[in-house]
């Protein structure tokens, strides 16, 4: 990778000329600011050795055209089917491994919340009526879990702690995440998003790959089934509204 | 610009002008750069927080290290005082 070559290039370079300016300052030149240059220098060296690090194995092009491809193949499947129903994002707990979204094959006016683990099958009964069929599928929020180490807690502080780890940190995906809870609604706010938005079927239902992954994440924190209630853009942010369905007792 | 890039160059930006204010008011005790740049480190590090976790993992152990200068500074500037004595 050119990046990451570039970041190691040029920390090795900085760590050496501050190892030897330091050096030299401090023994032969005896001056005290060129010293504390040279350490800084070789500061520099190091963290930017250290960047080197972040950059990704394989590059962005490669990434984009893996995801487009996956999501067009989905995208496909449910146009085919002519689903139009909003997925409900399940967490971990109801499903068999790992967090995944529901697609209902019928419209409802009220969205599935399963009481028991769904298998893991493409298509899964979710309720007792015969019409209480869906999708069951793997999203890009699914895998965002096994980056996360950890379960998230289910308090707002740990939730957008979380979704700044994976959505800042890990994926550089934006600059930063805000979220609001009040009540069955969560309102997470995306500033500077590097996602871009595409308007095919497959955004209706499962909402565009960053809602997702925010998705995904809540409704692994919160251990509830969430859906994507609305999502816009505005003044460099992106505005991602979530439902939480609570589990009737 | 990427986060990882703001962090390089924001640290390159506080230590130049560290340096350079530091040396035009003619100050001579090095551990008094070490310790400004080490506490500049923490704060822009932690300002840029969170990195990809490999990332993170490099910097922390690189911060336990700079901590420890941070400490041995603190330490002889402590026995310095009780004892009297010119260490650094």
């Amino acid at each position: 990778m050119k990046d990451k070559t570039s970041y190691t290039l040029l920390g090795s370079g900085l760590t050496f000329a501050g190892a030897m300016l330091s050096y030299s300052s401090h023994f032969i030149l005896r001056s005290t600011p060129l010293t504390a240059l040279g350490i800084s220098t070789l500061i520099l060296g190091v963290v930017s050795l250290a960047l080197g690090r972040s950059q990704p194995k394989i590059s962005p092009e490669a990434t984009a055209i893996l995801l487009e491809s996956s999501l067009e193949n989905v995208s496909a499947i449910i146009e085919e089917l002519g689903l139009k129903s909003k997925a409900v994002y399940l967490p971990s707990s109801m499903t068999s491994g790992q967090p995944q979204a529901l697609i209902p094959l019928h419209l409802n006016p009220n969205p599935p919340n399963p009481k028991t683990p769904l298998p893991k099958r493409l298509v899964v009964k979710y309720g007792p009526n015969p019409e209480d069929l869906g999708l069951l599928i793997t999203t890009p929020g699914s895998t965002v879990m096994s980056m996360l180490g950890s379960k998230p807690g289910s308090s707002p502080a740990d939730i957008e702690s979380a979704l700044s780890s994976v959505v800042t940190g890990t994926m550089d995906l934006a600059d930063s995440v805000k979220v609001t809870v009040s009540g069955e609604r969560i309102v997470v706010e995306v500033s500077n998003p590097r996602l871009e938005q595409r308007d095919i079927w497959v955004y209706k239902c499962l909402g565009s790959p960053l809602a997702s992954i925010v998705a995904s994440a809540t409704a692994e924190a919160l251990g509830e089934p969430v859906i994507i209630d609305n999502e816009w853009y505005e003044k460099g942010k992106s505005i991602i509204e979530l439902k939480v369905l609570r589990q009737e007792l | 610009m990427s986060i990882p890039e703001r962090c390089l160059v924001s640290l390159a930006i506080v230590y130049m002008l560290t340096t350079s204010a530091l040396s035009a008011l003619g100050e001579s005790r090095l551990d008094l750069y070490i310790s400004v740049y080490i506490l500049e480190y923490f704060v822009i590090t932690l300002l840029h927080s969170p990195l990809n976790p490999r990332t993170q993992r490099v910097l922390n152990v690189f911060g336990y290290g700079l901590f420890a200068v941070f400490m041995i500074i603190v330490a002889l500037k402590v026995l310095e005082i009780l004892l009297g004595l010119r260490l650094l």
